[in-house]
């Protein structure tokens, strides 16, 4: 009963202006992406399907049934997205597939962007601030979801290279930049939690490791700025980058995990890239968060801290800092292995795991929403001097560093399979 | 003006932030799952086609 009551905070009606608002962005959203998504399908068909048609009858008549089947298939789809643009085969929609494709124009840049312009241009009321702080954190429902599309090799596969790379460049990087100011001469507070912040996840991590390394609340904010700053500029160049240097959706979801700082901005990136690129980068911060307890240890070591009061054991830590939210991710994968009947899989239709495959979008839109919405560049100005250059130093060092890794490992290691 | 009692606010002070959007997250993620178990077609007819207007 005490859990239930802790669950709810109080005053929680305050939430309800800022989340319904970031709901309503969200589905105006889906829905101009939706629809662009229809016509940039349409505007392919249309130039396709005269080809296919040509392909196919050559393919019938060389008696190949392997090309014939295939092609029919091929036919078929594309016919379906000419008709749900209600249009006929010679008409086009270029504008869509420039905005959509080429400019990438899509439900999360639309989301991020807008909700940047809105918070910084035209402003939001401070009514709505506590729901939009509520809305970012939506995406881990959205993130447990997706376990439906993970089976146990991929974790083993994936997982496995994605903790080596996990673990390699956290305490890297944790260490450098640790280093970095102590002998520059910032304080203990903030540059242990720079280390953990650049570090690891971000804005978790920063919160986690703030109490242990006794940070001042502006030295959360010039750390939290520094991420915040670091991961909106990253987010928007890398996927860019990616496609310019043709990385790999495999890779660049890994090249994400690695190098984009905060959970919610990293898996924006990724899904912003592809599905396949979402899937891996979600699977390898998974792995990057569950660390987030051992750097809170490692800072205890590093700065050499005495317990003053604090139970900062390793269990202890380990207890109070493990996210939680991982445990439902990886129970659906559990279950998704499985392969029961009852509940089916992303791709069986009718089937319980399919039904929540068409879900789990709308929680990262919601999140998406909250994110844009939050971003203030007034706090990200707040970000300044030399913890600032370290962290932002450490923080392109490892995007750099990781995009070697990522393209020495290869696609396949990283891979999600699904189980196809 | 609704006060707030001393022990809801102790209450909500034994979990951190963190571990209460965690618990909430899982909350909600079971949610879907059951109302997927009940009604899958539904469901994926709401989400896929009814919900766009455009």
């Amino acid at each position: 009963m005490s859990l239930l009551r802790a669950m709810i905070v109080p005053g929680w009606t305050r939430i309800i202006p800022g989340l319904l608002l970031c709901v309503v962005f969200a589905f105006v959203v889906m829905n101009i992406d939706h629809m662009l998504s229809k016509y940039h399908k349409a505007d392919v068909a249309s130039t396709r399907i005269p080809d296919l048609k040509r392909r196919l009858a050559l393919a019938t008549a060389a008696g190949d049934k392997k090309a014939t089947v295939r092609l029919g298939k091929a036919l078929k789809k594309h016919r379906k997205a000419l008709k749900k643009a209600g249009g006929k085969v010679g008409q086009s929609w270029s504008w869509a597939t420039f905005l959509y494709q080429k400019l990438q124009f899509k439900y999360v840049a639309m989301l991020l962007l807008g909700g940047i312009l809105i918070r910084n241009v035209f402003g939001v009321h401070k009514i709505f601030r506590p729901g939009i702080a509520v809305g970012r954190p939506l995406i881990k429902p959205g993130i447990i979801i997706l376990g439906v599309h993970y089976i146990w090799s991929d974790v083993l596969r994936v997982g496995g290279a994605g903790i080596l790379l996990a673990a390699v460049f956290i305490f890297g990087t944790a260490i450098a930049v640790m280093w970095l100011c102590r002998r520059f001469g910032v304080s203990d507070g903030l540059g242990g939690i720079m280390g953990a912040g650049t570090g690891v996840c971000g804005v978790s991590a920063i919160i986690a490791t703030s109490p242990v390394v006794g940070a001042k609340p502006r030295d959360m904010a010039y750390a939290i700025g520094t991420i915040l700053l670091f991961g909106t500029a990253m987010l928007f160049i890398m996927p860019y980058l990616g496609q310019a240097m043709g990385v790999s959706q495999s890779q660049f979801g890994a090249w994400a995990a690695l190098a984009i700082l905060n959970t919610a901005q990293l898996i924006a990136a990724a899904e912003w890239y592809g599905d396949e690129a979402r899937n891996t980068a979600v699977l390898i911060n998974a792995a990057r968060i569950m660390l987030i307890p051992l750097i809170v240890v490692f800072a205890v070591w590093f700065y050499g801290l005495k317990s003053k009061g604090q139970d900062i054991g390793f269990w202890s830590t380990m207890g109070k800092k493990f996210p939680v939210f991982i445990l439902g991710f990886f129970l659906l994968i559990l279950l998704n292995s499985l392969g029961l009947d009852s509940l089916g899989g992303p791709k069986t239709a009718g089937t319980p795991f399919w039904a929540m495959n068409a879900v789990y979008k709308w929680f990262f839109a919601i999140g998406f929403a909250g994110i844009g919405l939050s971003i203030s560049i007034d706090d990200m100005k707040k970000a300044g001097g030399v913890a600032f250059l370290i962290g932002s130093g450490a923080a392109l060092a490892k995007m750099i560093l990781g995009l070697i890794a990522v393209l020495i490992i290869g696609s396949q290691l990283l891979r999600v399979t699904g189980g196809q | 003006m609704k006060t707030i009692s001393s022990s809801d606010k102790g209450a909500a002070a034994s979990l951190t932030p963190e571990k209460r959007e965690d618990l909430w997250a899982i909350l909600i993620a079971s949610g879907v799952l059951v109302v997927c178990l009940v009604a899958p077609d539904a469901i994926h007819n709401f989400f896929k086609n009814l919900i766009y207007l455009l």
